[in-house]
């Protein structure tokens, strides 16, 4: 339904445009929709009782094209029926050979003007796959667990033996104590009167001596456990943000295959998570830092081909920093050179934008732009649009170079959309006759993961804003106020664009 | 699109889509009900008014001084809701753009301006025939590439059944949007808000009058009853004598007596802009019979509004009843007793 809205809106400020004798264009066409649509062939696979890992990344890729051509043209078909009237003659997609060259360009330029760099980003991992996880690859499923209350002295206390010893201490409640070597911070919510007197405190953690900070932060639960909780910013999603907020040490104690390893601690190094626990919890008792455990009941992940718990796991990831082009597209909406509709929403935009985090673009998929940054074997590394025939530095041919095996976010070649469409990098007549375009429609939903990026995008790389105007509208509902299930995995969005005397109009 | 304001979640159902069907019909049955009488005129081409010349158009047919006040109303009126649309869509206030097409096609141009040229369209008078067809043709033209944008499918189809588009290769998306009528072509043609104030307020008397028809339960639609009017002023009487044919079609009466500054006494009536309209009720209504509808009505009225202010009275309920009953209840509360504020000026007006 909210298609169908955004459609017509486009249509009906396209139509009357044209009417008017105004140069109109709407540029129809759709993105690739990557984990969505690796999913849905994945799935497909399965019922044959293939992983992708059987055909191979080449004919993984190429069972994806198929299955695009038989069912990708739903949104288009959907956009016809509706008597939308773009110009078909300038239907793109985002996988299409010009707009693939564009998101290669842009990634080498930033890659080259240090805009892009790898840095460390939490994922969820199956350690028996040995693959990260996309959200929606996780089976989350009920767990009869425990809850173990851990005493944490506060720093200046007597340190005893046991328990009674320990007259000043926290407690701290936890489902996975075996990552309690990773532990940098505890924290609890500014608001809780109970622990208004820790704040700025600094405790000792058990069995490693370590000694962290309490920490203040929004996310604690006053309600979970005893209010207070541990942060383990190297292996919990939301732990690595309250981290990335204070600027935590990220340690990292568990392999890729779901052992522990050595920053864990020597007595610990090499056992099974799962085993680790159950030491950690025995020393932890010895120590007298176990105060009691309680039976627990909670949703754990499992991977959904394996069904192996899933880990939450730091790795490298590709990011774009967001700081130098976020001011460029702040100042464009300041100076009113674009406008948003309803005006309220510039508010949202700069509020998003002044706080703006570094945007992680890789992801461990094979449906999408593959990353263009190459390495050989010498060690030099470089990013290129085209496929290497020899390394730049060390002169060695093909064969000692891979490429960086992960594909970029769908929104790294959506954002682009405003002047990939257009013909970009070349100098085409369209993107002079045609750019800036007018009017960008959309849902608010998506300013953070469009629309400011476009603008960003636009800025940085055509030295132009995109559109002029930002048209949002609402969200559709049913008459109780909720929204439409979207049943059907969505195959591709539409990410049309229009331009009258020039306009993008935009859909999702 | 007129459920859709900017920014606003939008609240779907299926009476919204309703709304849009039926327009649909509407726009088509006038559009048959145009071209059978076009058919009528010889040499009559629709072509002419599709906008191709700018709107420098052939209408109004004839000369200026031929056209009635509702000629100047309709084209006074189409000119303004164009101005609506352009400012709207300017803006990309989609509903407001959408209501001003569907309030003028529907409200302004089928209630009332075709409704007024049945007479002329049925009468003898070749030349107005022709006028009026010019002009039905030239307005519904308007309408239709103003509707356009919103509705690309059925506009188009009557575009091409009207002959709007003189080949089948033209397409109404590429027809020239409206354009507001010169300030030349207003001043000739004596489209002013002088006019459209007095059509709308007559609108308005007739509207009244029928709602006073309704509210008898003695009087069915088909029976003809006597009206009366008093005008406010000497000016608005004249003009309302010159059109009491008129008047008395739209009210299905039997005749319509026009007198000025008179106060109306002892009959239903209701006052508005240009004066007090009356239902006379000797011959045609058992005043008698209808005082005692009347009060047995505003007695069953009375004891559900006691039950309605009983509830919104009772603190367990307020406090207990989920935010929408409450609601529900205290619109409830506003209905009846706008029924009865009737009612009683009914009962009044029986004397």
């Amino acid at each position: 339904m909210g298609h169908a809205l955004n459609d017509t809106i486009q249509d009906v400020l396209v139509r009357w445009h044209r009417m008017r004798g105004d140069d109109t264009l709407w540029v129809p066409g759709t993105d690739h929709a990557g984990i969505a649509t690796q999913n849905v062939v994945e799935k497909a696979l399965r019922k044959e009782g293939k992983r992708r890992q059987d055909l191979g990344r080449e004919a993984f890729v190429e069972r994806v094209w198929e299955w695009k051509k038989q069912y990708g043209g739903t949104i288009v078909r959907q956009l016809r029926a509706l008597g939308c009237s773009c110009d078909w003659s300038h239907e793109r997609f985002t996988m299409d050979e010009g707009l693939s060259r564009a998101v290669a360009e842009v990634f080498t330029e930033m890659y080259e003007k240090d805009l892009v760099y790898r840095g460390n980003y939490i994922v969820n991992w199956c350690p028996r796959c040995g693959t990260a996880l996309a959200d929606d690859e996780i089976e989350h499923e009920p767990n009869h667990g425990h809850l173990w209350y851990v005493r944490y002295p506060v720093v200046g206390s007597a340190l005893g033996v046991k328990g009674e010893a320990y007259k000043d201490y926290i407690m701290v409640a936890t489902t996975r104590p075996e990552t309690l070597p990773g532990d940098t911070a505890v924290a609890v919510n500014p608001k809780d009167e109970r622990y208004l007197h820790l704040h700025g405190k600094t405790v000792i953690l058990p069995l490693t001596g370590r000694e962290i900070p309490v920490l203040p932060d929004d996310y604690v639960e006053r309600e979970f456990g005893t209010g207070i909780v541990k942060i383990t910013p190297a292996h919990d999603p939301n732990d690595f943000l309250v981290g990335k907020r204070h600027g935590l040490e990220e340690i990292n104690i568990m392999n890729g295959d779901g052992t522990m390893n050595e920053l864990a601690g020597a007595a610990y190094a090499g056992l099974d998570r799962f085993e680790c626990r159950e030491r950690i919890v025995a020393d932890l008792d010895a120590g007298g830092f176990l105060d009691h455990v309680e039976d627990y009941d909670n949703q754990v992940g499992h991977c959904y081909r394996c069904h192996t718990v899933v880990e939450s796991r730091l790795s490298k990831q590709w990011f774009v920093r967001m700081k130098p082009l976020a001011e460029k597209a702040m100042e464009v909406v300041r100076d009113g050179r674009i406008v948003f509709t309803p005006k309220r929403y510039e508010n949202t935009y700069f509020n998003w934008m002044e706080n703006i985090r570094d945007w992680c673009i890789s992801r461990q998929i094979w449906w999408g732009h593959r990353i263009p940054v190459y390495t050989c074997e010498c060690g030099h590394e470089w990013a290129a649009t085209e496929k290497p025939t020899a390394c730049p530095k060390c002169g060695a041919g093909a064969e000692k170079i891979t490429q960086d095996p992960d594909v970029l976010d769908t929104w790294f070649s959506s954002w682009l959309w405003p002047f990939s469409t257009l013909g970009w990098p070349d100098k085409t007549a369209d993107l002079a006759r045609y750019y800036p375009t007018t009017d960008l429609c959309t849902a608010p939903d998506i300013i953070f993961f469009w629309v400011a990026r476009m603008i960003m995008a636009g800025c940085r790389f055509m030295g132009d804003v995109p559109f002029r105007n930002v048209v949002l509208h609402g969200v559709v509902r049913d008459a109780h106020a909720r929204c439409p299930s979207r049943s059907a995995t969505p195959s591709t969005r539409s990410r049309s664009s229009a331009s009258t005397a020039p306009t993008p109009c935009a859909s999702r | 699109m007129q459920t859709t304001s900017p920014g606003i979640d939008v609240f779907i159902s299926m009476d919204k889509f309703e709304i849009g069907r039926n327009f649909g019909t509407k726009i088509w049955n006038a559009a048959r009900f145009i071209q059978m009488h076009a058919s009528k005129v010889e040499g009559f081409s629709f072509a002419a008014y599709a906008g191709g010349a700018g709107d420098a158009a052939p209408c109004p047919q004839g000369e200026a001084a031929s056209l009635s006040l509702d000629d100047r109303h309709i084209l006074a009126t189409a000119d303004a809701a164009l101005a609506a649309m352009d400012t709207a869509l300017a803006g990309y206030r989609f509903q407001d753009a959408a209501l001003a097409a569907y309030d003028f096609v529907w409200s302004q141009f089928c209630d009332w301006y075709l409704e007024e040229a049945k007479r002329d369209l049925y009468g003898d008078d070749p030349a107005r025939r022709a006028q009026v067809v010019g002009i039905l043709a030239d307005v519904f033209g308007r309408a239709l590439r103003m509707i356009h944008p919103f509705m690309p499918f059925v506009t188009e189809e009557i575009w091409h059944q009207l002959a709007y588009a003189a080949s089948d290769e033209e397409t109404i998306s590429r027809a020239p949007w409206p354009k507001p009528y010169t300030a030349e072509q207003k001043a000739a043609w004596g489209l002013d808000e002088e006019v459209r104030a007095y059509v709308n307020a007559r609108h308005d008397l007739v509207t009244a009058g029928r709602a006073l028809r309704s509210s008898l339960s003695a009087i069915k639609p088909s029976d003809k009853v006597a009206f009366v009017v008093s005008a406010k002023t000497a000016e608005a009487a004249d003009r309302l004598r010159a059109e009491t044919e008129s008047l008395a079609g739209f009210l299905g009466a039997s005749g319509v007596e026009v007198l000025c500054g008179e106060t109306l006494s002892g009959m239903p009536s209701a006052d508005t802009a240009l004066g007090t309209v009356a239902l006379k009720l000797e011959g045609s209504v058992d005043a008698e019979a209808e005082k005692k509808k009347a009060q047995d009505e505003i007695a069953k009225l009375e004891g559900f509004l006691r039950t309605v202010e009983a509830k919104l009275g009772n603190e367990t309920f307020l406090s207990k009843a989920p935010a929408a009953i409450v609601e529900q209840q205290k619109a409830r509360k506003e209905e009846l007793l706008a029924d009865l504020a009737r009612k009683r000026a009914l009962l009044d007006s029986l004397g």
